[in-house]
Formats: C-alpha cells, structure tokens, sequence
C-alpha cells in the first residue's frame, strides 16, 4: 500500500523514496511481521487457549506431568495474519508474483485450518481431512496454478521466446472473389497463401514466422512484435527488459541447481513437476512438524534462501553479473520472503522449547504450499531438495518406513518415523534434536546460497 | 374390508434361509386375504425358482449377482453390469405390478428390486411401501444398506434393531406346518422305534460338508451304543470339488460297522418332509442359520450346533451363541485344517459323537435344553409379520415399539476388525470378557492365523498373546521356526523370511504373555538372539530377562547376549545388557560393563547402572568393587523428561477439589 502512496508521500519527505527499493521493503516488512506477531501473539495464543482450540486433557487428575498435551494448536494462524498484515503494508501490487503467494497462502491455509478444525472437532488427530482429500486439495492446487503458470498469458514470467505468429497485409489485392480461405488457397493470387478479408483474396506478405525474439515492452507501455508492428504490452510491469543475450528462462524448462543451463524442456508436461513439488513441499513441511521449533527454523532458512533468489532475480546488475535472466517483478517475491521470515520468527518467540503454540496444519500446509508455489516461480524447484534437505530426511523416512517397511516388509526400517521420533527414541532430548536441525539446515542454506556462483 | 385388493412383490434369496420366510409370510398373508396378488421375484438358477412354482406363486426374474469385493477385479465388473441391468428390469417390473407393498427377506437376489425401490421412491414414481425382514442378528451387507431406507425392517433379533432406524422385533416366520406333527406317528412313519435315541444332522438344503464329514467320523463311535439311530440330511450340494451326497457315500461304505449298525443309519439327500423328521428326533446337529434354529426351536429339538465360519459379520457364531449362552444348544466350533493346498473347516468326528452321547445320555438335562430352547420360539412371529405388512399395505403406520438395546458385548465384538480386537483387548484386557466371548474370540484368532497376508496372521498372533491361548503355543514356536523366505521381491528391497519381522518380534511378546518356560521355548529364544532382524533380537533379550529363574546362568543364552551388547543397534544392546545382569552369576561381568562406562549413548548406560544395582543386589559382584570406581562413570546425558511445575501444582488442586466435592456429596445425599 505504501508504494502505491510513494509518489504522493514524496511531496511531503524525499525520505519516502526509500519505500521504491526493494531492499527496504524487504526489511521493513519482516521487521513488521515480526513485530505485529508479538504484540498480537499473547492474544491469539489466549483466544485459541479458550475456544479449546488444544489437545483437551478430558481429566485433570490423571494429566502427565511431563507431557505438553493442552497446549494450544493451530498458531500457523499467527504467522498468517502477521505476514498479510505485513505485504498489504509494503507490497507493490503491481508484480504478478504477489498474487501467486498470495492464492497459495489463502488456500493451503484453508486447507490446514479446516483440516485442524475437523480434528479438534471429533478430538481424534485420525478424524482431519482424510489422507485423499488432503491430497486431492493439493494436487487441485497444483493444477490449477501449473496452467495459469505456463499458460502464454497468466505467467508471471516474460515468455520472451514467444512464438510470434505474424500476419501483415500485402500490398495490393487479388481480385478473386471468395467466400472462405479456402476459396483462396492453391495459389489462387499467384502468392503461398492467401486468406479471404472482405470477400476478396489477399496474400499476406510476413506469413507464419516464428520468432524467437523476445517481445520487448517499453518503458511506454507499448512494444514491437516480431514483425516490427506494435502492439499492446499485456504486461506493463515489464519494464527495462534489455540484455538480449542473456539466458532466458521459460516457464517450462527444469533448471538444476550448479548447472548454468536447463537440462530439458518438458512443455505443457510440466504442469506434472509443478503438481509433484507442490505436494511434495506441503507434505514434507506437514510431517517435518513435530518438535517444538523443528519446522520454522528450517522454513525460515528456506524463505531467506528463496528471498536471496528472488531479489538477485528481480535487480538488473545483480541478474546480469551472476548471468541469471532477470525476472521483473520477483522482487516482490523477496518481500514476501522477508514479511514470512519475520513472522516465522516472530512465532519461534513463542513456538521455543517448551512450546506455549504449535503451528498445526494450518501453518505448517500454508508454508508448505507457499514454499512449493515460490520455487517454482522462481524456477529453482530442484534446489529445494538441498535447501530443505531437513524435509527431505523427514518425508523419505516417513515414506521408507510407512510404506515399504510396515505396510509390505512388515519390519521397522527406521526406530521410528519421521526421522525426528528416531533420535528421541535413542534418548536425545528434544531441544537437541531440533537445535542440531537447525544447524544442518543452515549449513544447507549456505550450501544453497553457493549454487548462485557456482554454476 | 380392504377397497382393492391387496399386491405383494415378494423378493429375496441366493439361499433357501432367504426363500422360506418370504414363503412363510406369503402363505399367511394368502391365508388372510384370499382375493392378494402374489409376484415372487428372483433369479434364475437360484434356491427360488425350485421352491416358489410348487406353492404356486408366479416368478418374474431379474439379474444380480454376490458383492465380489471391492478390490477391482473382473467379477467387480460383472457385478455392476448385471446389478445395473437387474435394477433396469426391477423398475419395469415395479411399474408394471404397482405393489402395495414389496417384501425383502434378504440375499443379493433381493437387490435390483430394492435398489430400483429406492430409486422410483425418490423420483416418487412408485406408492410402494417396502418391508424387509432380516433373519440374522448381524445383517447381511444388502440389508444394512436398504434396510436405513425401507419402511419398516422386521429383525428376528431383538439385538438386531441397532442397525436400523426403524426396526421392529417380529420374530422369524416359520412355515405351519413345522412343529405341529406327533413324535410317535413321525416314528411309525420313518420306521424307527419307540424307545430309540435319534440324532438328526442336517445342513439345510444345500448340505454342509463340515457336518456331513463330522457325522460320518462319528458314526463308529455313535452307533457303539444299540439304542442311537442317525438320521442324516445331506444336501444337494454339487460342486467342483465336493458332491455332498457322492463324499459321504463313499466315506460311509469305508468304515468297519456290523450290518446291524448300519441298519441304524439313515442317508437322506434331502429331508422331506421335513417336520416329520424334527419330530422323530432326540437331539439335532445342524448349522446356526437363522431358520434351522427358529425351526429347531419351535420343535423344542436340543441341539448341538456347528456355526459356519467367516460369514457376514460372523452371524452364524452370533446366533449360536445366543442359543448357547441361555444353556438351550451345545456350540462346537470349526476348526481350520489345510488339505492339499486349500484351507478346510473341519470339526473333530470324536468329539462331536462323545458331544452327542452326553448330550443324550443325560435325560434330565435334555429336557431342560429341550425347555430352554422352546424359549426361543416365537409362535406369534408369522402372524404379527403378517398383521405389520397389511397394516402397511393400508397405509397405517404403526409407531415403533420402544427398544432398550443396552449393550451386547459379543455383537460389538463380532463387529470389530482383527485391529479393533486388539486395541480393545489391550485396552480392557481378557477378563472384561466371559467365557464364551473368549471361546468366540479364540475360533477368530484360529482364522486369521491360517490366513496368506502377513498383516492378518500378525493380528492373530497378536491375539493369541492377549487371550493367553496357551494351546497355540505350538503354533507360536512353530511361527518363529518357520525359515520359509519371503518372496524374492520383498527380499531384494530388505525383507527376510515369510513369517516377517513383526510376528516373529510379537510372537516373542506372545511368549512372554503365556509365560510358559519349557526347552522349546529356549530353542526359540536361542534362536530369536540370532534373528537378522533388530527387534525380535531386542525382544529375545527382553523374554531371557522374562524367564530370568529359568535362564540363570545357562551358558548358551549368555554366549549370545555377550554378542548382542556389543552391537552398534542400541535397542538390542540395551536389551542384552538387561537380560545379562538378570541371568548371569559370574563375577567377570563386572569387567564387561566397565567398558560400557563411557558409552556414547546414556540409554545405554543407564542399562549398565540398572544391571550393576542388580548384579550387587544378587550378591555376584561385591558392593565394594563397584563403589571403588563408579564415579568413572559418564553421567552427562542428551535426554531428560520436562518438569512442568504447574503441572504438579494442577494435580493437588484436583485432588483437593475430588476430596470435598466427595464429602459434600456424603453430606447431602440428595
């Protein structure tokens, strides 16, 4: 809301100008988030505590002294509203990548809260959404974002390489009378081809090129088709889009971390990739859920990561000298990261061993499926396994051991799954274990961050 | 007197225990009202079409065919194309015959009718009203899924009315003719004499081969004794592997009887008719199908009934035991047994002719089942069937009776899945059940250990620890001897043996339950020490330290455990270390633990301090030794358990609370 203001407030202070950097913004915002989740964090702890939104422990005389059952759940809804509160503030709506975090947030957190609701409701953490509905949300998501992402039209990336089909008129007519194309084919007016306009035949001169050109919008607004005719720019954030030469990235090619290059192009195929790292992300980020502190902290060093990804996608200078195509607009992205980074902290203030919240399904599926929705607008899918490698530990075990070990071999392949429960079985506390996390997830952040140069 | 006359669709079977009530109530219904239309609906092939021409009703016939299971499959698919074209055909008859009311007794056959009944209902094309009567306490799946929707449901069980919303208790219809015969006239009739002790065995009118192969190992047996005299139903049954009438034949004419013997035993494929039969008869040994037992009842006929096993929701065993646990009938169960490579149920000839002859050498106690077992019999159930389904084809509704259903232990349990028994076991444990209930649950275990899928087997091993069946010990042992392998593929991906890591680690439970020590046990646990998989090693060590009196010191066990708590897998070192210093005397343990004192993991060490505090206290080290050096052990540690103070401080406030809200309650009784 601010940038929108900016050029009103700059009549008052030049110091508004700062709201225009991205780099402000950021901060700004995940100090924001962060701060808004502590002042209102006593609050919802309180009002979720009383609309025994917890584990109920039924009778009082027999609770366990050393258990953390009746704490309250559901917290994700914190980092929900402090994050909204946070982007209305300092978001540019312009950018398409706003929109995008924006529906996923909105719809994973459904997702998880309506799922949490039905547990509390039945008092059975078996009576949720069942197994296949949960998926189903997922996977609909999936879809529907992988075709409004690779679709020409609705993505938020230039599609630079258009393939620009261009039809300018001929000079001169050919005075054959027709009624369809049709009429006019066969080299009626001695041209290849000829359509019927006005019920006369006319060649058209620049017939079916393809172009691999980008279509370059202007500062103006407008922009040249592939043909040198103008055209109307669909996308007016497009703005300074130069450095043709420059690797371009399109919607629909897999990119590797440490590789400079895509390695394939999978077309409208694609949509399956992004199905998969959606499902994948909601998931790993659901199960990772289990000690106090042991999501966050790893989610906040993934959205730094991706943040660090988007700002350098979305600056000019910085795009060109690590020979990243730029993405105007990502930026946003960057800002977004920020306002999740400050509210993922803002709940580890209340979320640290013991817990006095936990997030629940509806913050630990909402970071999960923003955290799909992010790498893949950022096309840095793959990189996900290395800098959520934490989740990656955490699904697989809980795969191996579900459904290879106990549901066919009918043996343990782990003491226990997700792979958390296996150190607290071998007698680890459970600060330990999520502080020792930690650490091997800020190493794999580090190890991300190499991947921009490295390449 | 009704302005029209009355139309009845008649529709059920697959079986005859589905044919005959819908018979009975339509020969009383034609008794009333003389001027009814009558249309029996059916499929072709089925127990119907021989029964329902003979007492001339008319028959139209429909297609449908027995839910296959859900799994997908080829018959899956022909189910649904024939059901679907069944319902087709159903709603053509309906609109054709315009019943007033439609009767369903049950069984698939009765499925297109009822399903296009719903459908027309909704679509309020048809004014027809839908009675359906269920004969079995647990009901079949067709009735549980129409019975929510039809008019009226009468059960023959009062338990029975929990499944529907709008049950009534009528009672199992029975024909007129069953019971009303003379026991001396039936005797003259089949040439049997007065004074002669009758056994009468049947499995209904398709024969039960359990029955048939039981009465025959029984005849030699029976027949020792001049007065017993068999009278022998066999059945129709033809099948692939079993032709009831043809197995039996030949099975009698391989045993050693004097003429005279054989005299007294009587082959019938069909018993006909069949009310003179239950009037000659002394004792009866017959299956717990719904209408054999309201027949026998009716007859007074004390019985020794043999339920048939894995039926929908086990309703045969349900109903036996109703009969059984008001002391009316003996239950003698199947028993699984593999011939070649199919499973047979099969019960023990001997034991059911030593049931027979006590049951009959004992004239005071057959009177009393004889009594106990009339108490079943509902005389009213055809007439007040009769009376519901006119007052529905009037349009009257009469309100339900009230049901206090309270609780029926053996039905909740017959309703749980293999998983559900465990939990509820583990939950309550076995004396929250009477004996029958454990007799029941022991036959269930019995099933699901012969069964193919591990997950199945694994639950009945499971059982046997919780019911503390120590007759399936053997089978326990034999389980964790078993070195079949697991099929190649599991094999590539980490899998062993056949009998897979859980049911060997739970058998190792199974032990410890039934707590009985002989040298198989140790064979087995010698055995379990060396298992490739961690936790049935784990829990090996756990059992040696179960029977610690039985181990001590026994050189073999320690040998293995020297081994285990050196391994890398805490769980199976620690268990070792436990098992160690319960059996071991010899003072050089000392020496091995002291190894364990700086050991990476406290688990572990916290094993070693437990075992030292036991070592001394049995006397086999000295307290000085492990005085002098205990400080050298590392007691920093990665694990601890939370203490929430207010946690605590919550516990006294709610005793406090407790104690006087109990005293105020002592003050003032009112």
């Amino acid at each position: 809301m601010l940038y929108h203001l900016s050029e009103t407030l700059m009549q008052y202070s030049s110091a508004a100008r700062l709201v225009r950097y991205t780099t402000f913004r950021t901060i700004v915002a995940m100090l924001t988030s962060f701060l808004i989740s502590l002042l209102i964090g006593r609050y919802v702890i309180n009002f979720l505590y009383r609309r025994k939104i917890r584990d109920v422990v039924r009778d009082y005389s027999v609770m366990s002294v050393d258990s953390k059952r009746g704490t309250p759940t559901m917290g994700g809804i914190l980092m929900l509203i402090s994050i909204s509160c946070s982007i209305i503030l300092w978001g540019n709506f312009h950018s398409p990548f706003l929109y995008y975090l924006l529906f996923a947030m909105v719809w994973f957190g459904a997702v998880g809260g309506y799922d949490d609701y039905m547990k509390l409701r039945h008092q059975d953490s078996d009576k949720g959404l069942s197994r296949g509905a949960k998926y189903l949300s997922q996977i609909g998501y999936g879809l529907i974002f992988g075709i409004l992402f690779l679709h020409p039209v609705t993505t938020p990336l230039p599609h630079p390489a258009q393939e620009a089909t261009c039809k300018s008129r001929w000079n001169g007519s050919c005075p054959r009378l027709c009624k369809t194309d049709s009429d006019c084919q066969k080299r009626a007016c001695g041209v290849k081809n000829a359509a019927c306009i006005n019920n006369t035949c006319q060649a058209l001169a620049c017939t079916e090129k393809k172009t691999k050109e980008p279509v370059v919008c202007q500062n103006n607004g407008q922009c040249t088709d592939a043909c040198g005719r103008g055209a109307t720019c669909h996308k007016p954030w497009m703005v300074q889009l130069s450095n043709h030469d420059v690797v371009v990235f399109r919607p629909s090619q897999l990119y590797v971390p440490f590789l400079k290059y895509h390695i394939i192009d999978l077309s409208w195929l694609y949509v399956l990739v992004i199905i998969f790292m959606i499902v994948y992300a909601a998931n790993a980020v659901n199960f990772a859920d289990g000690l106090d502190g042991l999501t966050i902290v790893p989610t906040i060093f993934s959205f730094a990561v991706y943040g660090i990804y988007a700002y350098i996608f979305g600056n000019a200078i910085l795009s060109n000298y690590l020979w990243f195509p730029m993405l105007p607009g990502a930026g946003e992205s960057a800002v977004f990261c920020g306002a999740v980074v400050g509210a993922g902290v803002g709940f580890l203030w209340f979320n640290a061993y013991p817990a006095e919240v936990f997030m629940g399904d509806t913050g630990s599926i909402a970071l999960g499926g923003v955290l799909g929705t992010l790498m893949v607008l950022l096309k840095q899918e793959v990189l996900f396994f290395l800098v959520g490698g934490i989740f990656l530990a955490e699904i697989a075990s809980v795969a191996l051991q579900d459904y290879l070990g106990i549901r066919i071999l009918g043996k343990r392949i782990f003491f226990r799954a997700p792979i958390h429960h296996t150190y607290q079985h071998r007698g680890l506390a459970e600060p330990k274990i999520a502080i020792r996390f930690w650490i091997i997830s800020g190493i794999l952040a580090l190890l991300a961050l190499a991947a921009l140069k490295i390449r | 007197m009704t302005q029209q006359r009355n139309r009845y669709l008649l529709t059920g079977g697959g079986t005859g225990g589905h044919v005959y009530p819908a018979i009975a109530i339509a020969d009383e219904l034609r008794r009333r009202e003389e001027d009814a239309e009558f249309l029996y609906v059916a499929v072709r092939g089925k127990a119907a079409e021989k029964i329902v021409p003979k007492r001339g009703y008319p028959m139209e016939f429909v297609s449908s065919r027995g839910w296959p299971g859900a799994k997908p499959s080829l018959s899956l698919i022909l189910f649904a194309l024939s059901l679907g074209w069944g319902i087709v055909r159903a709603m053509m008859i309906l609109r054709k015959f315009k019943p007033t009311v439609i009767i369903a007794t049950g069984g698939y056959v009765s499925a297109p009718i009822m399903l296009a009944w719903v459908i027309l209902k909704r679509l309020k094309m048809t004014e027809a009203k839908a009675f359906v009567h269920e004969q079995n306490i647990a009901p079949g799946r067709l009735n549980r899924l129409v019975g929510k929707m039809a008019t009226r449901v009468g059960v023959s069980f009062i338990e029975s009315c929990r499944y529907f919303p709008n049950a009534e208790w009528v009672g199992y219809p029975v024909r007129k003719e069953v019971g009303g015969k003379e026991r001396k006239a039936s005797r003259e009739a089949l040439g049997i004499p007065e004074d002669a002790k009758v056994v009468l065995a049947f499995g209904g009118s398709q024969g039960a081969r359990t029955i048939n192969r039981a009465m025959i190992d029984a005849l030699p047996t029976l027949l020792k004794d001049p007065k017993v005299w068999v009278l022998h139903g066999v059945g129709r049954f033809q099948g692939a592997d079993y032709s009831a009438e043809k197995d039996t034949q030949e099975r009698f004419s391989k045993l050693q009887l004097t003429d005279e013997q054989r005299k007294r035993y009587r082959m019938e494929p069909y018993l006909d008719p069949i009310e003179t039969y239950y009037a000659a008869s002394d004792v009866g040994v017959c299956r717990a199908g719904a209408g054999t037992l309201s027949e026998v009842s009716i007859c007074g006929l004390p019985a020794i009934i043999i339920p048939k096993a894995n039926l929908p929701g086990d309703h045969q065993v349900m109903n036996a035991r109703a009969l059984g646990d008001k002391g009316a009938a003996l239950v003698v169960y199947e028993h699984t047994k593999k011939e070649g490579n199919r499973l047979v149920d099969y019960v023990e000839g001997t034991a059911l002719a030593e049931a027979v002859l006590e049951t009959l050498a004992d004239p005071k106690k057959l009177t009393e089942m004889g009594e106990f077992i009339k108490q079943f019999a509902d005389l009213e159930a055809l007439s007040k069937t009769a009376e519901r389904i006119e007052q529905m084809g009037r349009g009257e509704m009469p309100p339900l009776p009230k049901v206090d259903l309270g609780s029926h232990k053996g039905l909740e349990l017959s309703e749980m899945t293999g998983g559900g028994l465990v939990s509820y076991l583990s939950r309550n444990g076995r004396d929250s059940l009477d004996e029958k209930d454990l007799e029941y649950l022991a036959y269930r275990t019995e099933g699901y250990l012969a069964s193919q899928a591990w997950q199945v087997r694994n639950v009945g091993v499971k059982l046997v620890g919780l019911l503390k069946l120590e007759d399936k010990l053997d089978l326990i042992l034999h389980i964790l001897s078993d070195p079949t392998p697991a099929p190649r593929w599991h094999r590539l991906v980490g899998g062993d043996l056949k009998q897979v890591g859980f049911i060997r680690r739970n058998a190792f439970n199974v032990l410890r339950q039934l707590n009985i020590w002989n040298d198989e046990v140790r064979e087995a646990i010698l055995r379990g020490l060396k298992d490739p998989y961690y936790e049935v090693r784990s829990n090996a060590g756990r059992t040696v330290s179960h029977f610690k009196e039985q181990c001590a010191a026994d050189k073999d066990i320690l040998a293995l455990l020297e081994l285990g708590i050196t391994e890398r897998n805490f769980e199976v070192a620690r268990a070792c270390l436990y098992a160690m210093t319960d059996i071991d005397d010899r003072e050089a343990i000392y020496g091995v633990l002291k190894h364990f004192f700086l050991h990476p993991n406290w688990r572990i060490r916290e094993a070693v301090v437990e075992g030292l505090a036991k070592l001394v206290q049995r006397e086999v080290i000295a307290a000085e030794t492990v005085k002098a050096d205990i400080d050298q052990l590392l007691l920093t540690s990665t694990g601890f358990v939370p203490r929430f103070q207010i946690r605590e401080s919550m516990l006294k406030l709610s005793s406090v609370l407790e104690q006087s809200l109990r005293q105020n309650a002592q003050e003032d009784p009112s």
